[in-house]
């Protein structure tokens, strides 16, 4: 490369004469030619020269100005041509070519004047194109054509020196100079140019429709974020190019590529003219790969970082988990073929936000500390593109890993997380209960958040506070403490039925989106349910008791906010498993403390332990007794099933995969070297599924690769050390982790959520019955009145005691008792049934629970 | 919640197991016998805990345990046992605070004289009452410094003088005093059937304990000396002669001593489930008149690994066993609840739901109960793990039934008592003259516990029929 005209310098010159003094010793040259527009002399008419040899030498005169794209006398520009118009311009004249020249030599000039029309189209090109706000691609690319175009001339000039000086120079030599020298060139360059012009155009118009699109596209995701609707695909977010450029140019260049690729001399000259264009292109692609540097003054790079809406840094700042899934964007528009899987762009994009990511976090502003053997990618066609990406991308995600493990204590992170919402340590959340359990029971409304707050929250900071005194001073700030601060304890407007139904909804799509018949089904089903539990909700307006959906409890609200950079792995999503989780553990641990509760007043009060009720009444008693029995017997396996076979058994395989994570990661050191030497990786069973385009002539290739070895992959995925320490392997397992529990815990399904529901219903309103019944027992026996006459007179002196009252007392008793003990079996049985039939069905681990009630109550 | 458990132990044999019952809690909570803790360990192994990174491992900022609940800590980190010491004689009191300092002198309560009880209950219950006041200040004390006092325990024998005489009369003080607020559990020794016995009134003593036991406790954990000999052989003597002596049972009481302190594992190292003690006990006692709880341990992994592999399991069918069972009879015996505990390092989900399937039909419900089985997952005290790596699961396991067994237990006892009341046998060391109208008022209330007992054998005879919960008069077919 000769010269390298900086796209800022001097904009006043006009190139064409910088390139003219070059010629101009030649004074008689043609070339020198001062006028755009020669006077027009009439030129002797054609029909009357006959010597063809003349008629020669006058065509390729006039081909000398036509090939610098001017007029001659024999060769002029088609009426339709205008110098003035851009579209023309950048297209190049077309000549036509006087009447009456002899067939022969009109045959050749007219193959050559094309030249002259690109060199004219170039030459256009060239002057709209070499500016600032079409980028470095195309700098590169109207350098390129400027030294086509000198060495056009060059060749132009030498041409005439011969038809001045050699006598035997004809019209043939002229066409076989041209065509040796730089028609192949020249052609493929024009048509490259007039394909980008022809980019820049439609660009034009589309552009100015949408100017506000990418406004509304962020404002949109804000939203669908808050409303928890599950994940955006925000990766490949279409911003447009305004103008061809970049990426776009480059895809240009590459469609040629890919046309010629028979073709072994245009190939080499293409693929060269890629590397030359791409040079720029490669050095922001190295500075994001490497340093997470976006250096980018024309935005053609394909990430671009998101400007921010001055009206929407608030939201981001309090949801900078969104801010960070927005904030950098594959541009999707004008992809070349390497970069056009998915997976290679959700890897380019990650390497540098995670870069990013942990410089924010260490404050860092370069890895140069790191001493890393570093080399850069050279070229976009080589073989290793795809090894080098993922070497940078595995960099990446170690020093990403090492700050998640290392620095923040993931680990203690999911442990804690494990504590505070699945119960793994149960301790806090059982003083919670027993501080706050008569408030919980209470209708929703009827309640002060505040003390329950306040509640909540003496229990969790408890532990603080009785060992500050004896712990020394730590200076460090705990995970466990940032999360115990951070907890937003909250009784929402809706419960949890309502709120499991709302994901049963989201879930659907989730899970079963293959099945499309099943979807349908559900969303029937779903919405079905709805209308019908909104009918009942209008029934059923005044507060009852025994309807549990009212309670407080099942309105508990707790969620924690992560503070950056652990938001971008737990995020929102992640974290509302564990919030549902927590809803519906927590309703259970309530149930079993009012079992708790009523166990104690049914077996230690005086007067359901008084010894001398008549048998009858005993028995009754007994009878209760069994039933409550029974129902702590089922809570209990509910119980245990949710937390040992699902919550627990669970985390221990997640648990492992972080153990193993972590000890793979304390193995290495925090840079890595990236250089030629693949070659521990190219054993690697991986190697065989990437999709290399360079050589990859054949689409069975990526047929293969995509059904084969995608499935390979995957399970690699898992084995492998490398993959241990990838944060997309991380995030998968966690989401695994939570899917499943949701899954496996009865909640995502209506019919099994509406079984459990009524079980629910039916436990609390036992536990109800059994505490309001002190008085009426009291009221069955004569000495135990009388005792109780004489210590509250104004509670029993209404009371009628005659043997009819006692009676009829007891046959209430009898049958409410009765009432309960067949709602129970009933439900019981209707639950197991359910349970069995979606065990059987759909989620296999269902059945551990059914099966297990069945081995307990037999009879059901 | 998990409340706050006060101990008193009471006796001779009561503050034996005690004190062996601290030194298992401090050992599991890694407190020396002067009450200085440990710094908690901060596994990084498979423990998962905490910081990987020990930024301050003196700290008990982390601790995952709750010795709180059966210790006070004081301003200088010191812990002492919520514990109150009853005796008659210093021998074995002194042992005590000799071997364990972090008791609290004064909650230590000696008779001036120091002369026993001399294996009479009446000398016990009537020195109990005569010091009715100063034993309750004691034990007001003791319950002011919790924050939510959940649940007394009880540490005596049946068959003696201070434990069964003192322990009855505090259980009639407790249950007064505390009502229906407070839970009282004991754990209760039984004397040989045997063997006889140098007490020759031992029945007496028995039948009259029992009856505040019946009247008063919540639940009671029955150990029979018989048993506890058996079981000791079975664990000790294989164990002694791979010589690890130091770390195996040397006597029955530390085998109480295990079982008790295990029964509260859930609460001390809290899981997912059963972190409080009424979670417990409503899970085992479905009504008062079946309280009376047998206790079974499985052979010790650190014993046994030496010869195979103990998985969840096989100890959920060895705690089936009932040689290891420490309240054996030679009948069959019929269920009515049952509760395992396992305690170890990373339980394997799926094998202890094979074991509870299998045992689920390996035992013998009475026909009103569901047949279910439930499970402890208890967590390995950190301090406890002999050395192993973590990633061993250093299994252990207990069980604790209500069971019939109860009807042989206490049917033989009725029959010593037959055998001495018929005579009116020594019937004289309890009266307070040897008047003709005093010995029938002492009679006719030992025949009133009599009763009492018996009651309870019909109770558990009665709950194994079919019709247990059929009213006797109506008869309705109301089978549950």
């Amino acid at each position: 490369m000769a010269s390298y005209i900086s796209l800022n310098s001097q904009p006043d010159l006009d190139p064409e004469k910088i390139r003219l003094s070059e010629t101009a010793s030649l004074v008689q040259s043609c070339v020198n030619a001062p006028l755009r527009r020669p006077t027009r002399i009439r030129p002797y008419h054609l029909s009357e020269i006959n010597d063809l040899k003349i008629q020669s030498g006058l065509v390729i005169k006039d081909l000398l100005f036509a090939l610098l794209g001017y007029e001659g006398c024999y060769i002029r520009y088609s009426e339709k041509y205008d110098v003035n118009d851009t579209d023309l311009r950048l297209a190049g004249p077309d000549f036509k070519i006087a009447k009456h020249l002899d067939i022969s030599l009109k045959s050749i000039a007219k193959k050559l004047v094309k030249y002259g029309k690109y060199y004219s189209g170039l030459t256009g090109f060239y002057e709209t194109y070499n500016q600032p706000k079409y980028g470095k691609v195309l700098q590169r690319l109207c350098l390129l054509v400027e030294e086509l175009l000198d060495q056009h001339q060059k060749v132009i000039v030498e041409i005439e020196s011969e038809f001045k000086y050699n006598a035997n120079f004809n019209l043939n030599i002229l066409e076989s100079i041209i065509n040796q020298e730089i028609s192949n060139k020249m052609t493929h360059l024009y048509e490259i140019t007039v394909r980008i012009h022809a980019v820049t155009k439609e660009r034009a118009k589309t552009t100015a429709e949408t100017t506000d699109l990418r406004f509304q596209d962020i404002l949109s995701n804000v939203k669908s974020s808050i409303n928890q609707a599950g994940i955006i695909d925000s990766l490949a977010n279409n911003g447009k190019f305004d103008v061809c450029k970049g990426g776009l140019v480059l895809r240009i260049v590459q469609d040629r590529i890919n046309l010629f690729k028979g073709d072994s001399i245009s190939s080499t000259f293409l693929t060269q003219l890629f590397d030359i264009v791409s040079e720029d292109y490669i050095e922001m692609l190295n500075k994001w790969l490497i340093n997470g540097e976006i250096d980018d003054p024309y935005d053609e790079f394909l990430i671009r970082e998101k400007p921010v809406p001055g009206s929407l840094i608030e939201i981001f700042n309090a949801r900078s988990e969104h801010y960070w899934n927005e904030l950098f964007i594959v541009k999707s528009d004008g992809l070349i073929d390497q970069f056009s899987n998915l997976d290679v762009q959700t890897k380019i994009l990650n390497t540098g936000k995670f870069l990013n990511v942990f410089k924010l976090c260490t404050g860092l502003h370069n890895f140069k500390n790191l001493h890393e053997l570093i080399e850069p990618i050279d070229r976009i066609y080589t073989h290793d593109l795809e090894l080098k990406i993922d070497a940078f991308y595995n960099r990446a995600n170690k020093l990403l890993m090492k700050l998640l493990f290392e620095g923040l204590h993931f680990k203690s992170l999911i442990k804690e997380f494990q504590s505070i919402f699945l119960f793994e340590n149960s301790f806090n959340i059982d003083n919670f209960l027993e501080s706050s359990f008569t408030d919980l029971k209470r209708n929703r409304y009827a309640i002060s958040v505040s003390r329950l707050q306040k509640n909540y929250f003496e229990n969790f900071e408890r532990v603080e506070e009785s060992t500050t005194g004896t712990a020394p001073v730590n200076l460090t700030t705990s995970i466990s403490e940032v999360l115990r601060n951070n907890q937003k304890f909250s009784i929402t407007t809706s419960n949890f039925y309502e709120v499991a139904k709302e994901i049963m909804e989201v879930q659907t799509f989730d899970t079963d989106l293959k099945d499309e018949a099943n979807l349908k089904a559900f969303l029937n089903r779903t919405l079905k349910r709805n209308i019908q539990s909104s009918e009942d909700d209008k029934q059923n307006t005044g507060y009852d008791q025994n309807h549990s959906d009212e309670y407080a409890i099942t309105s508990i609200d707790l969620s924690i906010s992560l503070p950056f950079p652990l938001n971008l792995i737990l995020n929102r999503e992640l974290s509302y498993h564990y919030e549902l989780m927590f809803k519906i553990l927590i309703i259970i641990k309530f149930i079993t403390k009012f079992n708790d509760i009523t166990w104690k007043e049914i077996n230690r009060s005086d007067v359901w332990k008084y010894k001398s009720f008549e048998p009858r009444i005993r028995k009754w008693v007994l009878r209760c007794r069994v039933l409550h029995g029974r129902i702590r017997d089922f809570t209990n396996e509910l119980q245990n099933y949710l937390n040992y076979d699902v919550v627990q058994s669970n985390f221990e395989t997640f648990q492992e995969s972080i153990l193993k994570t972590e000890e793979v990661l304390k193995e290495r050191v925090l840079g890595s070297d990236v250089n030629h030497n693949h070659e521990p990786q190219i054993t690697n069973p991986k190697i065989k599924s990437f999709n290399n385009y360079n050589n990859n002539n054949s689409i069975f290739d990526d047929k293969i690769s995509n059904s084969k070895l995608n499935k390979a992959r995957i399970t690699a995925n898992r084995n492998q050390a490398t993959d241990y320490a990838n944060v997309e392997n991380l995030v998968t397992n966690l989401s695994e982790f939570l899917n499943t529990l949701i899954n496996d815990s009865l909640i995502t399904k209506p019919d099994l959520l509406l079984s459990l529901k009524n079980m629910f219903d039916i436990i609390i309103s036992f536990n109800h019955y059994l505490s309001r019944l002190k008085k009426v027992l009291i009221l069955c026996d004569q000495p135990l009145f009388e005792m109780y006459l004489t210590n509250y007179p104004d509670k029993f002196s209404d009371k009628s005691m005659d043997g009819l009252s006692i009676q009829n007392r007891y046959v209430n008793l009898d049958n409410s008792l009765q009432d309960h003990f067949e709602k129970f079996r009933d439900a019981l049985t209707e639950f197991i049934v359910t349970l069995r039939g979606f065990g059987e069905s759909e989620n296999k681990q269902i059945l551990v629970l059914s099966e297990r009630l069945e081995k307990c109550f037999p009879e059901n | 919640m998990p409340g706050e458990t006060i101990t008193l132990q009471t006796g001779q044999c009561g503050n034996q197991v005690g004190l062996q019952y601290w030194k298992q809690l401090a050992g599991e909570h890694g407190i020396g016998p002067d009450g200085t803790p440990e710094p908690f360990p901060t596994n990084n192994g498979l423990g998962f805990r905490s910081e990987s990174i020990p930024i301050e491992t003196s700290s008990t900022k982390y601790r995952d345990d709750r010795p709180e609940l059966f210790f006070t800590v004081s301003d200088s980190n010191k812990y002492t046992p919520r514990s109150v010491l009853i005796d008659l004689e210093p021998s074995v009191i002194a042992k005590c605070t000799s071997s364990l300092p972090m008791y609290n002198p004064r909650n230590i309560h000696l008779s001036e004289q120091g002369n026993g009880a001399a294996n009479n209950w009446k000398h016990g219950y009537n020195y109990g009452l005569q010091n009715q006041e100063e034993l309750l200040n004691l034990i007001d004390r003791e319950a002011d410094k919790c924050d939510n006092l959940a649940n007394f325990q009880l540490f005596h024998s049946v068959a003696g003088g201070t434990g069964a005489g003192v322990g009855s009369l505090l259980l009639e003080t407790l249950s007064d005093r505390y009502g229906t607020k407070k839970l009282i559990n004991t754990f209760s020794i039984f004397p040989s059937n045997e063997k006889t016995s140098d007490v020759v009134v031992q029945p007496y003593n028995t039948v009259l304990t029992l009856q505040r036991l019946i009247e008063y406790s919540d639940a009671t954990f029955i150990y029979h000396n018989d048993a506890l000999n058996t079981i000791q052989n079975l664990l000790f003597n294989s164990a002694q002669s791979h010589g690890s002596v130091s770390d195996g049972f040397d006597g029955a009481n530390k085998l109480i001593a295990y079982v008790s302190a295990s029964i509260s594992n859930p609460l001390r190292f809290p899981g997912y489930m059963y972190s409080s003690i009424e979670s417990i006990f409503s899970t085992l006692v479905p009504t008062p008149d079946l309280k009376f709880l047998t206790t079974t341990i499985a052979p010790f992994t650190s014993q046994v690994s030496k010869h195979t592999y103990s998985n969840e399991y096989d100890t959920i069918l060895e705690l089936l066993n009932d040689r290891y069972k420490m309240n054996r009879v030679t009948e069959p015996v019929k269920y009515i609840s049952v509760l395992n505990y396992l305690i170890g390092n990373n339980l394997d989900q799926s094998e202890i739901r094979k074991g509870t399937i299998k045992a689920q039909s390996r035992v013998d419900f009475v026909p009103w109960t569901p047949s279910s089985i439930q499970l402890v997952h208890g967590k390995k005290s950190p301090f406890t793990q002999d050395g192993s790596p973590t990633h061993q699961k250093n299994l252990s396991g207990i069980q604790i039934s209500n069971n019939t067994s109860i009807v042989q237990v206490f049917a033989k006892i009725l029959k010593q008592y037959d055998l001495l009341a018929k005579r009116e046998a020594y019937i004289n060391s309890y009266t307070e003259s040897k008047d003709r109208s005093e010995i029938v008022r002492v009679m006719e209330t030992f025949n009133q516990c009599r009763e009492s007992v018996a009651s309870v054998i019909d109770e558990y005879k009665a709950c194994q029929s079919t019709n247990y919960l059929e009213d006797d008069i109506l008869g309705e077919d109301e089978v549950m």
